[in-house]
Protein backbone atom coordinates (compact mmCIF):
# COMPACT_ATOMS: atom_id res chain seq x y z
CA UNK A 1 0.00 0.00 0.00
CA UNK A 2 1.12 3.83 -0.89
CA UNK A 3 0.79 6.28 1.47
CA UNK A 4 0.69 10.18 0.28
CA UNK A 5 1.67 12.65 3.35
CA UNK A 6 1.19 17.02 2.39
CA UNK A 7 3.31 17.63 4.44
CA UNK A 8 6.71 20.02 5.72
CA UNK A 9 9.99 18.14 6.09
CA UNK A 10 12.86 18.98 7.80
CA UNK A 11 15.43 16.77 6.74
CA UNK A 12 19.03 16.61 8.32
CA UNK A 13 20.75 14.40 6.12
CA UNK A 14 23.93 14.81 8.68
CA UNK A 15 22.25 12.89 11.47
CA UNK A 16 20.43 10.94 8.59
CA UNK A 17 16.95 11.63 10.30
CA UNK A 18 14.25 13.24 9.36
CA UNK A 19 10.97 15.01 11.23
CA UNK A 20 7.20 14.90 9.39
CA UNK A 21 4.65 17.24 10.24
CA UNK A 22 1.28 15.97 8.56
CA UNK A 23 -1.54 18.13 8.24
CA UNK A 24 -3.13 15.57 5.20
CA UNK A 25 -2.75 11.95 4.86
CA UNK A 26 -3.68 9.64 1.69
CA UNK A 27 -4.20 6.31 1.00
CA UNK A 28 -5.17 4.29 -1.40
CA UNK A 29 -7.91 3.08 1.10
CA UNK A 30 -9.06 6.02 2.01
CA UNK A 31 -11.16 4.10 5.28
CA UNK A 32 -7.92 3.60 7.38
CA UNK A 33 -6.69 5.89 9.64
CA UNK A 34 -3.44 4.99 10.74
CA UNK A 35 -1.69 8.35 11.65
CA UNK A 36 -3.10 10.99 14.19
CA UNK A 37 -2.71 14.29 12.47
CA UNK A 38 -0.71 17.04 13.47
CA UNK A 39 1.74 15.39 15.21
CA UNK A 40 5.82 15.06 15.14
CA UNK A 41 7.12 11.48 14.21
CA UNK A 42 10.44 11.24 13.63
CA UNK A 43 11.25 8.72 10.86
CA UNK A 44 11.62 5.65 13.24
CA UNK A 45 8.31 6.05 14.73
CA UNK A 46 6.82 6.34 11.49
CA UNK A 47 8.49 3.18 9.77
CA UNK A 48 7.33 1.60 12.87
CA UNK A 49 3.33 2.46 12.14
CA UNK A 50 3.83 2.00 8.31
CA UNK A 51 4.88 -1.50 8.49
CA UNK A 52 1.89 -1.91 11.26
CA UNK A 53 -0.16 -1.16 8.44
CA UNK A 54 1.35 -2.26 5.79
CA UNK A 55 2.14 0.66 4.36
CA UNK A 56 5.18 -0.10 1.96
CA UNK A 57 6.08 3.31 0.60
CA UNK A 58 5.44 6.84 1.46
CA UNK A 59 5.16 10.14 -0.80
CA UNK A 60 6.22 12.92 0.72
CA UNK A 61 5.00 16.11 -1.09
CA UNK A 62 5.98 18.97 0.40
CA UNK A 63 3.55 22.19 0.94
CA UNK A 64 6.25 24.52 -0.66
CA UNK A 65 5.32 22.31 -4.06
CA UNK A 66 8.40 20.55 -4.37
CA UNK A 67 8.89 17.11 -3.59
CA UNK A 68 10.80 14.84 -1.11
CA UNK A 69 10.53 11.07 -0.61
CA UNK A 70 10.84 8.89 2.20
CA UNK A 71 12.35 5.58 0.84
CA UNK A 72 11.74 3.10 3.74
CA UNK A 73 12.32 0.36 1.27
CA UNK A 74 12.98 -0.13 -2.47
CA UNK A 75 10.32 2.14 -3.87
CA UNK A 76 10.96 1.53 -7.13
CA UNK A 77 10.36 -2.65 -6.78
CA UNK A 78 8.17 -2.33 -4.48
CA UNK A 79 5.16 -0.02 -6.38
CA UNK A 80 4.58 1.48 -10.03
CA UNK A 81 3.61 4.39 -8.34
CA UNK A 82 6.79 6.41 -8.01
CA UNK A 83 10.26 5.90 -10.00
CA UNK A 84 13.24 7.76 -9.97
CA UNK A 85 14.81 9.69 -13.12
CA UNK A 86 18.74 11.00 -13.21
CA UNK A 87 17.48 14.15 -11.28
CA UNK A 88 13.66 13.99 -10.80
CA UNK A 89 11.30 12.18 -9.46
CA UNK A 90 8.43 10.90 -11.75
CA UNK A 91 5.06 10.05 -10.36
CA UNK A 92 2.64 8.40 -11.62
CA UNK A 93 -0.51 9.42 -10.12
CA UNK A 94 -2.57 7.22 -8.30
CA UNK A 95 -6.37 7.83 -9.23
CA UNK A 96 -7.46 8.96 -5.57
CA UNK A 97 -5.67 12.30 -5.87
CA UNK A 98 -4.79 12.96 -9.57
CA UNK A 99 -7.27 15.81 -9.02
CA UNK A 100 -5.01 17.51 -6.84
CA UNK A 101 -1.56 17.89 -9.28
CA UNK A 102 -0.70 19.22 -11.88
CA UNK A 103 1.48 16.73 -14.15
CA UNK A 104 2.84 19.02 -16.57
CA UNK A 105 5.03 15.96 -18.04
CA UNK A 106 5.90 12.70 -17.97
CA UNK A 107 9.86 13.96 -16.57
CA UNK A 108 7.97 17.21 -14.85
CA UNK A 109 10.08 18.10 -11.90
CA UNK A 110 7.72 19.24 -9.41
CA UNK A 111 3.86 18.13 -8.71
CA UNK A 112 2.03 20.95 -7.89
CA UNK A 113 -0.73 21.08 -4.88
CA UNK A 114 -3.39 22.89 -5.48
CA UNK A 115 -4.29 25.30 -2.37
CA UNK A 116 -7.41 23.07 -0.45
CA UNK A 117 -3.73 21.69 0.81
CA UNK A 118 -2.20 24.11 2.69
CA UNK A 119 -1.36 23.71 6.38
CA UNK A 120 -4.30 25.33 7.76
CA UNK A 121 -4.54 24.18 11.32
CA UNK A 122 -2.58 26.10 14.07
CA UNK A 123 0.29 24.04 15.91
CA UNK A 124 -1.04 23.83 19.41
CA UNK A 125 -0.39 21.49 22.37
CA UNK A 126 -3.54 18.85 23.09
CA UNK A 127 -4.89 21.22 26.20
CA UNK A 128 -5.71 23.51 23.47
CA UNK A 129 -8.43 21.86 21.08
CA UNK A 130 -10.83 24.59 21.71
CA UNK A 131 -8.95 27.02 20.50
CA UNK A 132 -7.65 25.24 17.39
CA UNK A 133 -11.68 24.82 16.71
CA UNK A 134 -11.61 28.82 16.72
CA UNK A 135 -8.79 29.42 14.88
CA UNK A 136 -10.40 26.92 11.85
CA UNK A 137 -14.17 28.72 12.49
CA UNK A 138 -11.85 32.32 11.81
CA UNK A 139 -13.34 33.40 15.06
CA UNK A 140 -9.98 35.22 15.44
CA UNK A 141 -11.15 37.81 18.11
CA UNK A 142 -12.24 34.70 20.08
CA UNK A 143 -9.40 33.07 20.08
CA UNK A 144 -7.57 36.08 20.55
CA UNK A 145 -9.58 36.62 23.90
CA UNK A 146 -9.43 32.97 24.75
CA UNK A 147 -5.57 32.69 24.24
CA UNK A 148 -5.20 35.57 26.71
CA UNK A 149 -6.94 34.27 29.50
CA UNK A 150 -5.42 30.40 29.42
CA UNK A 151 -1.78 32.17 29.36
CA UNK A 152 -2.84 34.50 32.29
CA UNK A 153 -4.09 31.07 34.40
CA UNK A 154 -0.82 29.32 33.14
CA UNK A 155 2.08 31.65 33.01
CA UNK A 156 4.35 29.09 34.24
CA UNK A 157 4.08 26.94 30.51
CA UNK A 158 6.11 28.42 28.81
CA UNK A 159 6.75 25.79 26.55
CA UNK A 160 2.83 26.00 25.12
CA UNK A 161 3.14 29.89 25.44
CA UNK A 162 5.46 29.88 22.80
CA UNK A 163 3.49 28.60 20.07
CA UNK A 164 0.18 29.97 21.24
CA UNK A 165 1.68 33.47 21.72
CA UNK A 166 3.40 32.80 17.68
CA UNK A 167 -0.05 32.67 16.36
CA UNK A 168 -1.84 35.46 18.89
CA UNK A 169 0.81 37.73 17.36
CA UNK A 170 0.14 37.03 14.10
CA UNK A 171 -3.72 37.08 14.33
CA UNK A 172 -3.05 40.76 16.14
CA UNK A 173 -1.54 41.96 13.00
CA UNK A 174 -2.84 40.38 9.72
CA UNK A 175 -6.38 39.80 11.07
CA UNK A 176 -7.37 42.12 13.60
CA UNK A 177 -4.91 45.39 12.72
CA UNK A 178 -3.22 45.82 16.30
CA UNK A 179 0.54 46.14 16.11
CA UNK A 180 0.92 46.81 19.46
CA UNK A 181 -1.11 43.47 21.10
CA UNK A 182 1.03 41.58 17.76
CA UNK A 183 4.03 42.80 18.95
CA UNK A 184 3.88 41.61 22.74
CA UNK A 185 3.11 37.98 21.58
CA UNK A 186 5.91 37.81 19.05
CA UNK A 187 8.25 39.42 21.38
CA UNK A 188 7.69 36.75 23.97
CA UNK A 189 7.12 33.67 21.94
CA UNK A 190 10.16 34.52 20.52
CA UNK A 191 12.08 35.28 23.91
CA UNK A 192 10.86 31.99 25.43
CA UNK A 193 12.15 30.29 22.27
CA UNK A 194 15.13 32.46 20.81
CA UNK A 195 15.99 29.66 18.54
CA UNK A 196 13.11 29.28 16.82
CA UNK A 197 13.57 31.04 12.93
CA UNK A 198 9.52 30.68 12.48
CA UNK A 199 9.10 33.43 15.29
CA UNK A 200 11.78 35.64 13.91
CA UNK A 201 10.16 35.73 10.38
CA UNK A 202 6.69 36.64 11.65
CA UNK A 203 8.44 39.31 13.11
CA UNK A 204 10.53 40.01 9.91
CA UNK A 205 6.91 39.89 7.87
CA UNK A 206 5.44 42.55 10.00
CA UNK A 207 8.13 44.63 10.02
CA UNK A 208 8.33 43.89 5.92
CA UNK A 209 4.50 44.80 5.58
CA UNK A 210 5.87 48.45 7.14
CA UNK A 211 8.06 48.93 4.36
CA UNK A 212 10.77 48.71 7.23
CA UNK A 213 13.19 47.00 4.56
CA UNK A 214 16.63 47.19 6.56
CA UNK A 215 15.17 46.57 9.48
CA UNK A 216 13.69 43.44 8.65
CA UNK A 217 16.56 42.08 6.77
CA UNK A 218 18.20 41.89 10.12
CA UNK A 219 15.36 40.13 11.79
CA UNK A 220 15.44 37.42 8.69
CA UNK A 221 19.40 37.43 9.18
CA UNK A 222 18.88 36.54 12.94
CA UNK A 223 16.02 33.93 11.40
CA UNK A 224 19.02 32.11 9.53
CA UNK A 225 21.42 32.41 13.06
CA UNK A 226 18.39 30.99 14.72
CA UNK A 227 18.01 28.21 12.43
CA UNK A 228 21.69 26.98 12.59
CA UNK A 229 21.31 26.85 16.52
CA UNK A 230 18.04 25.30 16.70
CA UNK A 231 18.17 21.40 18.19
CA UNK A 232 15.77 20.05 15.58
CA UNK A 233 15.03 17.55 18.60
CA UNK A 234 13.28 20.61 20.80
CA UNK A 235 9.43 19.83 20.97
CA UNK A 236 8.55 23.15 18.87
CA UNK A 237 6.87 22.06 15.25
CA UNK A 238 9.02 22.42 12.05
CA UNK A 239 8.44 24.04 8.95
CA UNK A 240 10.90 23.64 6.39
CA UNK A 241 9.66 26.59 4.33
CA UNK A 242 10.11 29.12 7.12
CA UNK A 243 12.89 27.20 8.40
CA UNK A 244 15.41 27.99 6.29
CA UNK A 245 14.58 28.70 2.43
CA UNK A 246 12.18 31.57 3.48
CA UNK A 247 14.10 33.59 6.05
CA UNK A 248 17.50 33.06 3.22
CA UNK A 249 15.24 34.42 -0.12
CA UNK A 250 13.25 36.96 1.87
CA UNK A 251 17.20 38.68 3.26
CA UNK A 252 18.44 38.21 -0.26
CA UNK A 253 15.17 39.66 -2.11
CA UNK A 254 15.44 43.17 0.23
CA UNK A 255 19.25 42.95 -0.46
CA UNK A 256 17.94 43.18 -4.41
CA UNK A 257 15.23 45.32 -3.55
CA UNK A 258 17.43 47.80 -1.99
CA UNK A 259 19.93 48.15 -4.45
CA UNK A 260 17.83 48.53 -7.09
CA UNK A 261 16.68 51.37 -5.20
CA UNK A 262 19.60 52.71 -4.76
CA UNK A 263 20.85 52.65 -8.43
CA UNK A 264 17.99 54.34 -9.32
CA UNK A 265 18.52 57.19 -6.49
CA UNK A 266 22.14 57.34 -7.54
CA UNK A 267 20.72 58.87 -11.27
CA UNK A 268 19.74 61.72 -8.88
CA UNK A 269 22.94 62.52 -7.48
CA UNK A 270 24.79 65.60 -8.21
CA UNK B 1 12.02 38.69 32.94
CA UNK B 2 9.39 41.67 32.96
CA UNK B 3 12.35 44.17 32.04
CA UNK B 4 14.35 42.08 29.82
CA UNK B 5 11.26 42.09 27.50
CA UNK B 6 10.69 45.45 27.53
CA UNK B 7 14.01 46.03 26.25
CA UNK B 8 13.84 43.44 23.99
CA UNK B 9 10.73 44.87 22.83
CA UNK B 10 13.29 48.19 21.99
CA UNK B 11 15.12 45.89 20.06
CA UNK B 12 12.71 43.51 17.91
CA UNK B 13 12.05 47.79 16.70
CA UNK B 14 15.35 48.62 16.22
CA UNK B 15 17.44 45.25 15.36
CA UNK B 16 20.16 47.22 13.94
CA UNK B 17 20.91 48.41 18.11
CA UNK B 18 22.88 45.00 18.61
CA UNK B 19 24.19 46.89 22.08
CA UNK B 20 20.49 45.90 23.38
CA UNK B 21 21.22 42.70 22.83
CA UNK B 22 24.51 42.48 24.95
CA UNK B 23 22.58 44.59 27.52
CA UNK B 24 19.61 41.39 27.56
CA UNK B 25 22.60 39.14 28.01
CA UNK B 26 24.15 40.93 31.07
CA UNK B 27 20.51 41.19 32.42
CA UNK B 28 19.44 37.67 31.95
CA UNK B 29 23.05 36.55 33.40
CA UNK B 30 22.08 38.33 36.49
CA UNK B 31 18.78 37.63 37.14
CA UNK B 32 19.39 33.69 35.92
CA UNK B 33 16.59 33.55 33.70
CA UNK B 34 16.45 31.48 30.60
CA UNK B 35 20.09 32.51 30.28
CA UNK B 36 21.38 29.55 27.66
CA UNK B 37 18.59 30.26 25.70
CA UNK B 38 20.31 33.98 25.13
CA UNK B 39 23.30 32.50 24.17
CA UNK B 40 21.90 32.95 21.04
CA UNK B 41 21.56 36.60 21.39
CA UNK B 42 25.55 37.05 21.61
CA UNK B 43 25.53 35.21 18.16
CA UNK B 44 23.63 37.52 16.56
CA UNK B 45 24.98 40.82 18.37
CA UNK B 46 28.37 39.54 16.98
CA UNK B 47 26.83 38.87 13.23
CA UNK B 48 28.15 41.29 11.08
CA UNK B 49 27.92 40.27 8.03
CA UNK B 50 25.24 42.93 6.84
CA UNK B 51 26.65 45.72 8.43
CA UNK B 52 28.39 46.88 5.03
CA UNK B 53 25.14 47.44 3.59
CA UNK B 54 22.85 48.71 6.46
CA UNK B 55 25.12 51.51 7.35
CA UNK B 56 24.80 52.86 3.71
Amino acid sequence: MIALLVTDVLQKSELDRFLIYSDKIFTDNSDINYLDKNLLYEANSLENILKKNNISSVILLKKSEKIKLLNLENVETKCNLVCLTDKNWIIKVPRFFSNNCNKKSDSCQNIILTQENKIELPILDDELEHLKTLYRDKKYQNFVVESEKWIFHNLGKNDIQVMLRYYCGLIYYFKLGNIKKSLEHLGISIILNPHMPELWCAWGDILLDKKMYEKSKIIYKNAIIAKNQRNIFDRFPLWLSRNSEYPQAMHQKINESVKKIKTVKSIYDF
Amino acid sequence: MKKIIEIFYEYLLNPHKKHILYHIISLSEKSQVLTDKFHIFKLIAEDKSDDSTSSN
